[in-house]
């Protein structure tokens, strides 16, 4: 038997099997709808990040002459009740949105797989004093708790950070301590005949891909709900004080004009909601593509 | 097998030149490639392979249960009886499924509804094709717990409750209730464990003599072969590479894939160092090599193989083999 | 087991509002009072005493008198406006749950038993819309084309049926996409198994596949998102109140934040935990009717 054809078939079919993060790629990014959310969320954090230098007017420059405006070629998306130009306060505005939303999640999840994978990996006690803790934390409605810290915290874009870090922690630690355990009872098996020292190497290659793709999912929605429940927050009047913009202050504060200038309002909910929307998109394509199950 | 005079009324099934492909995302994978066989009444047909050489997928064809997409059968006659499925409506078709063939499946853990009872999901295939009333199609799933060895008492338990081999005991209760002309059993007993493998077989072997139901056994395990089947067809890579009865086939294998198949059993007789597996690895269904499928991994390789087709040649009175270079009676 | 978790919120909400900064005395009695006075209304309401003893003072007196304590603000008692007010937050929290069960499931099981074609893509871009918008913005939004602009129906207040559309409408958008997102998923998820192309190769009809096997199995997390749902509506609900003018127990939170008064916003906030506990509980308790093995496990084990 020619051994070399032999091996040059087996290498042959070896490098076909690509890593397995290039084939997720792949497949997201064959995902038009995620693709474009992706787009769309690129798009928004130029925004955020560039907005001083892009915002025509400042936010907190006042022209009494001009108040509610309405959408015009000097003010595209028109006035606001102190004759604050709208664009621009929308475009700071993106800035408390994202960083609300990144800077949770990022506190969120690393509290959160931290504490999960100490649950999953020593089990026994420390599990269930932490899971018990984490099902007081779970009975209340995400919002509501937020609310609650806040409330007793004061009011600031900090505050709401640190509120919805706290109400997002429990969905982070179950995911990764399910993960966790998971792992731990199919490598049970192979650590028994591995060699001692290859274990932990074999649990570290293992856990981070079966771990990370909920993981990398869930962040991803966190994010879309962060930026809501700020905006909801801001709204009630929590959240981001004035003067600074954010989108859903400035939606409380067109309440009162609703009737005859509903563009106050228009616009920043658009905002809030592309930014959402895009997040969503391509929440759910990363979830399809790092599923495992799935074959397109 | 397929001399073309034959009538296919000598038959059961008839299977004629049956072509399979899998298409997603662009790729398109050969899973069956002209597999032609027949089963007469009462008589039972191994179908050997490895994993993936296609045998689910006859299996799922000739039960019309294959998903569309990703699955189409491209080509071929599935003949019950004088009838071709392939032209029965899909109504029609419902009433062949679990009445005239039945199937049992590989995995008996997931085979089974966890929410519905062993009991109900028994007397649903009775309720289903025959007229009769719940009393009575309870009845008669209690009659096929016993059949299987399953005391009737436990009717009203939950899949959950039982363990593999039961579940398995379960699913060809519900797969004969109906009393069918042809059985398709998926290796039914791969997922079992070894010592539970051979009761079940026995229990299949023995119900099948007894109602006198065809099978189509598929496997990929010599041994529950030799055991339980009359006749056997090897598959490779989507084709029928050698037909024989089951003694000719033990006795006179001629493809090379079946001597590397048996080359590669340990024996309970003699002494032997190292098994000898079969060089290379199964070939990508998404792109075959040309002429005999085998070819990159035969030792008796020549450069006919490589193009063109293979002839069907008959080593013996009713033992085919699908090779240029067996040396053989005549060509069929 | 609700108890200890209920025990362990009211806990976690005392805790939380002991964060608060200034004095509760000194707030009550306004910018004007003496610290004689303040001293003296600090004994009167124990706020001089240890952490844990005005705890337990606390939750016995909410449980064995429903008593959750004076408003700093108006001195009523918090559980009276409680009282008054939950029940139109209840009740628009649980007709949007109804909208989100009776619109979000059905259109969840069309997307996936018509996967990949225009229901399914419809469906989903429906929902994906639906999760992406704040309810406070949709709110206001419906206000606008709806009451202002057409003058269908009203757009704040309370009264007859007409009253609840509006609210119930908006608060519902999110529930009814979360719900048919899940359901899509979990049915598609179902359809895959093996237990299906069981059903199939005896034979059944498709519908009743659909019906009796499929569904029932993917309703397990569906009844699971179903809670959390109920905690989102809830919550919006809470804004809704807001846009909408609806005297209920979101909008007095919202009004205690904003004028600090601390034992309000505890009583609403303890409130609302024991509603969604006991939902959370129905929840359970629907598990062990649907499932089999569920059940099996909670007889085993007893709680």
């Amino acid at each position: 038997m020619n051994l070399q054809k032999e091996s040059k078939t087996l290498s042959s079919q070896t490098a076909n099997r690509q890593s397995m993060t290039a084939i997720m790629l792949r497949r997201l990014k064959k995902n038009k709808t995620a693709m474009g959310g992706l787009f769309i969320l690129t798009f928004m954090m130029v925004i955020a990040i560039f907005g001083p230098l892009i915002a025509p007017y400042s936010y907190t420059e006042t022209d009494l002459f001009h108040t509610f405006g309405l959408p015009s070629l000097l003010h595209p998306f028109g006035t606001d009740e102190l004759g604050r130009d709208i664009m621009s306060r929308l475009i700071i505005g993106s800035r408390a949105s994202m960083k609300i939303g990144f800077l949770s999640m990022a506190g969120a999840s690393v509290v959160g797989i931290m504490l999960g994978s100490i649950c999953g990996y020593f089990g026994g006690k420390v599990d269930a004093v932490i899971m018990r803790f984490m099902d007081v934390f779970q009975a209340l409605p995400p919002l509501i708790l937020a609310i609650a810290i806040c409330a007793a915290l004061g009011p600031g874009l900090n505050n709401c950070i640190l509120a919805i870090i706290i109400s997002n922690i429990p969905g982070f630690v179950r995911i990764t301590r399910a993960s966790v355990l998971n792992i731990r009872r199919m490598e049970y098996l192979e650590a028994a005949t591995a060699i001692n020292c290859s274990t932990t190497r074999i649990i570290v290659k293992h856990i981070l891909p079966n771990a990370l793709s909920p993981l990398i999912v869930q962040i991803t929605m966190g994010v879309a709900n962060a930026i809501i429940s700020a905006s909801a927050m801001s709204f009630i009047g929590l959240g981001v004080q004035p003067p600074n913009p954010e989108w859903g202050a400035m939606l409380s504060a067109g309440r009162s004009y609703i009737r005859n200038y509903p563009h106050m309002v228009t616009f920043s909910g658009i905002m809030i909601m592309l930014t959402v929307l895009s997040l969503n998109m391509l929440g759910d394509g990363l979830r399809d593509a790092l599923d495992p199950k799935l074959k397109s | 097998m397929l001399k073309e005079n034959m009538k296919t009324s000598d038959f059961l099934l008839s299977v004629r030149d049956l072509k399979v492909v899998y298409t997603s995302a662009g790729a398109t994978v050969h899973a069956v490639n002209g597999v032609s066989f027949d089963i007469r009444r009462g008589e039972s047909l191994g179908l050997v392979g490895e994993t993936g050489a296609g045998k689910t997928t006859i299996a799922k064809a000739i039960l019309g249960i294959l998903p569309d997409p990703p699955a189409k059968i491209l080509n071929g006659e599935i003949i019950l009886e004088d009838g071709d499925l392939r032209n029965l409506p899909e109504k029609e078709m419902r009433k062949v499924r679990g009445k005239k063939i039945s199937m049992i499946f590989q995995d008996p853990m997931t085979a089974l509804n966890p929410l519905l009872t062993v009991g109900d999901q028994i007397a649903e295939v009775v309720l289903l094709h025959e007229s009769v009333s719940k009393k009575e199609a309870m009845n008669k799933a209690m009659e096929m717990l016993e059949m299987v060895g399953i005391p009737a008492d436990r009717y009203a338990d939950f899949p959950h409750q039982f363990s593999g081999g039961m579940k398995q005991r379960v699913v060809i209760a519900i797969a004969l209730a109906c009393n069918p002309q042809l059985l398709l059993a998926d290796e039914p007993t791969t997922a079992l464990d070894v010592t539970i493998q051979a009761q079940v077989m026995d229990m299949i072997s023995a119900l099948q003599k007894k109602l006198n139901t065809s099978m189509l056994l598929i496997t990929h395990d010599l041994g529950v072969v030799a055991e339980s089947c009359d006749n056997v067809a090897v598959i490779y890579a989507g084709e029928i590479v050698e037909y024989a009865s089951k003694e000719n086939l033990f006795l006179d294998p001629a493809h090379p894939y079946t001597l590397g198949l048996f080359g590669s059993l340990p024996s309970l007789t003699g002494d032997v160092d190292r098994l000898t597996p079969i060089p290379g690895l199964p070939p990508d269904p998404e792109n075959l090599p040309d002429g005999c499928s085998f070819h990159p991994r035969c030792r008796y390789a020549a450069e006919e193989c490589k193009h063109g087709s293979v002839p069907f040649k008959e080593v013996s009175p009713d033992h085919f083999v699908h090779c240029h270079m067996c040396h053989c009676e005549k060509e069929v | 087991m609700m108890i200890p978790v209920l025990l362990g919120v009211a806990f976690l909400i005392f805790a939380i509002m002991s964060f608060t900064p200034g004095d509760p005395a000194a707030i009550i009695l306004g910018a004007q009072a003496t610290p004689e006075a303040i001293q003296e209304l600090r004994e009167k309401l124990g706020l001089n005493q240890p952490f844990l003893s005005r705890f337990f003072y606390y939750i016995k007196g909410v449980v064995t008198r429903f008593d959750f304590g004076t408003s700093y603000i108006n001195g009523r008692n918090v559980q009276d406006e409680i009282l008054m007010r939950f029940g139109y937050t209840f009740r628009v929290a649980l007709l949007s749950m109804a909208f989100a069960l009776g619109f979000g499931v059905p259109l969840g099981i069309t997307a996936a038993v018509h996967r990949n074609t225009w229901k399914d893509s419809v469906s989903m871009t429906v929902a994906l819309l639906g999760i992406s918008m704040p309810t406070f913005w949709f709110g206001q939004m419906m206000s606008i084309v709806f009451a202002l602009k057409l003058g269908l129906f009203p757009a704040s207040g309370v009264g007859g049926i007409r009253f609840y559309i509006l609210p119930c409408l908006t608060v519902s958008m999110m529930g009814i996409a979360a719900m048919a997102r899940m359901t899509r998923s979990s049915m598609l998820e179902v359809i895959r198994s093996d237990y299906i192309t069981t059903a199939r190769a005896k034979g059944q009809e498709e519908r009743k596949i659909i019906y009796n096997h499929a569904l029932r199995n993917a309703l397990i997390p569906v009844v699971t998102q179903a809670g959390a749902t109920f905690g989102i509506l809830l919550g919006g609900t809470l804004v809704a109140e807001t846009v909408f003018s609806i005297p209920g127990l979101g909008s007095y939170m919202i009004t205690s934040i904003n004028s600090r008064d601390y034992p309000a916003i505890q009583g609403s906030v303890i409130f609302i935990a024991a509603i969604f506990g006991v939902v959370m509980l129905l929840v359970d308790i629907l598990y062990t009717v649907i499932d089999p093995r569920i059940r099996a496990e909670f007889s085993k084990g007893g709680k």
